[in-house]
């Protein structure tokens, strides 16, 4: 094994035992998120329980299969390290460790990331094995291709909102508050990821425009591509949409960093 | 009583001269705040285009739900949300003990440190908001059922607020979970759904969102008069007794308490 191989792995072993200690903070983020989307199932039940649904192609099996894999999904390929690296890192100026340490700030960050979305992730397959133990059935392709391609989808997904939020973080060098930012950042995460309903049920200008938008890469194409039967050529075209976003964001964050550096001036100056 | 309202009081004035010394950061928490008011609206327009009418509410009760809730919850995230939210980290670094010697009850003390102005500006637009959709979707409205919805705030405040103590009393025992006031909080937003999804759903699942689900509908429903008299009571008295034992929980919890050098 190469030099530069094992300390790659020596840091992520670091990582891990860091993020390990806290094992039910994991839970608890899974839980914070589960509620939105248990509330807006529980919504879609009882709505198609009671009512007629304008469109046919909702269905209780169809929406429970849609939020309950948005949701494992969701722990597994968001990010949420924007936080971090804008009030730890910059706000209060713990980022000077990191930086004079021989090792890429942003490299080490997505180690620290992986770790928790592997820890979160690894909750949430436990909560859905449980769910599936009930007796429920998901509609999932039996195509081992599409399972294929819907985990590489994931782990592009990752880098994509890797560096959204990254970006997003290192802003706070300049603007040092983000609240307003990060909380419009969530709202159109909700939205356009399809949280509050599938893209494709989104008002038709929406829809288009919703489905190329950074927010869908993580969750929303991986998901369409292991339940619907979606062409071969509307896979490709996620997968398009998937690199062109990491390459744009992937540039941006480091010029983002490297801008960032020079500008920044630490909490004592 | 008066002691307690001019200790309030100064604490508004206080907080809203922070607010207006750093604008910035006061504007921002506007513009967060109008954003969150405005996701509730087209989360519930959203949900509306699919189906003409949701467990019998149409899109007009749906918003009517969303106005009240911005009342009501942004309220709560007025005065005492962000006091809360900064709990973790007094008792993570043993300063509790300075709040504990400061003769005001500590809790309310705590809840009320940080006032978030930004919030009222949510809060008074709710209200703007909550007279269009009664005026836009004639909805039947007198100055009772106004009254009412008023009274029946302070029990809905008192509901989140114990919610909240709950948590925080938690943390005496596990400062490191300061994520579950997160999830409280999003407990919280589940309450501008109506509470009808309970009877259409399993019980074991819709059981633990029915505390937060009363907070906005009650009042709402006591609004729009479709509320009984018997509903009322028993909201009072689980807002009642949530908020004793909050109370008692959050003096055991104290009794646990064992600061930084211990």
């Amino acid at each position: 094994m190469t030099l530069g191989l094992r300390r790659h792995l020596r840091v992520f072993q670091i990582r891990l035992i860091e993020v390990f200690q806290f094992r039910l903070r994991s839970l608890m983020w899974l839980f914070v998120g589960g509620i939105n989307t248990v509330i807006l199932l529980l919504f879609w039940w009882a709505t198609l329980s009671a009512g007629q649904p304008t469109n046919p192609a909702l269905t209780i099996p169809a929406i429970t299969t849609y939020y309950l894999l948005m949701t494992t999904l969701a722990t597994t390929t968001i990010c949420h390290i924007e936080e971090d690296i804008a009030y730890r890192d910059i706000y209060k100026g713990l980022i000077y460790g990191p930086l004079l340490r021989p090792y890429p700030y942003l490299l080490g960050k997505f180690q620290e990331e992986i770790v928790w979305r592997l820890l979160e992730g690894f909750w949430a397959i436990i909560i859905l094995a449980f769910i599936l133990l009930t007796g429920f059935q998901l509609q999932l392709t039996d195509s081992p291709t599409r399972w294929v391609l819907t985990i590489i989808s994931a782990l592009l997904g990752t880098l994509v909102s890797f560096f959204m939020k990254s970006i997003l973080g290192l802003l706070a060098i300049w603007l040092t508050n983000l609240r307003g930012i990060m909380d419009l950042e969530e709202i159109f995460h909700i939205v356009f990821a399809g949280f509050v309903i599938p893209l494709q049920l989104l008002p038709a200008p929406w829809q288009t425009l919703a489905q190329f938008t950074p927010w869908a890469a993580p969750v929303y194409y991986p998901v369409m591509i292991l339940t619907e039967p979606i062409s071969t050529a509307t896979i490709w075209l996620y997968f398009g949409c998937q690199l062109f976003w990491i390459l744009t964001l992937g540039v941006l964050a480091q010029v983002t960093f490297r801008r960032g550096l020079r500008a920044y001036t630490g909490v004592s100056q | 009583m008066k002691h307690f309202l001019q200790i309030i009081r100064q604490l508004m004035a206080s907080y809203l001269e922070v607010a207006l010394t750093y604008r910035l950061d006061f504007f921002q928490s506007i513009f967060a705040s109008c954003l969150w008011s405005a996701f509730g609206f087209l989360s519930a327009y959203l949900v509306t285009s699919q189906t003409p009418s949701v467990l019998g509410l149409s899109r007009a009760d749906m918003l009517l739900l969303t106005s009240t809730y911005g009342i009501i919850v942004g309220t709560h995230h007025w005065f005492c949300t962000r006091g809360f939210q900064g709990f973790w980290e007094i008792i993570h670094k043993g300063e509790l003990e300075g709040f504990l010697l400061k003769p005001f009850d500590t809790i309310t003390f705590l809840s009320l440190r940080n006032i978030n102005w930004g919030n009222a500006v949510r809060a008074a637009g709710s209200v703007l908001t909550t007279i269009w959709v009664i005026q836009y979707y004639h909805f039947s409205v007198s100055w009772g059922s106004v009254l009412l919805f008023g009274l029946l705030s302070v029990p809905a405040f008192l509901t989140i607020y114990s919610l909240y103590t709950i948590c925080v009393t938690f943390l005496i025992w596990y400062p490191y979970l300061s994520n579950a006031l997160e999830l409280v909080n999003s407990g919280v937003g589940t309450a501008r759904y109506p509470i009808d999804i309970t009877r259409y759903t399993p019980r074991f699942l819709s059981m633990w969102f029915l505390p937060f689900m009363v907070i906005v509908n009650i009042p709402t429903q006591a609004l729009v008069h479709q509320l009984d008299w018997s509903t009322a009571a028993y909201f009072v008295l689980f807002s009642g007794g949530l908020w004793i034992f909050s109370r008692r929980f959050w003096l055991y919890g104290l009794r646990h308490y064992t600061g930084a050098s211990s």
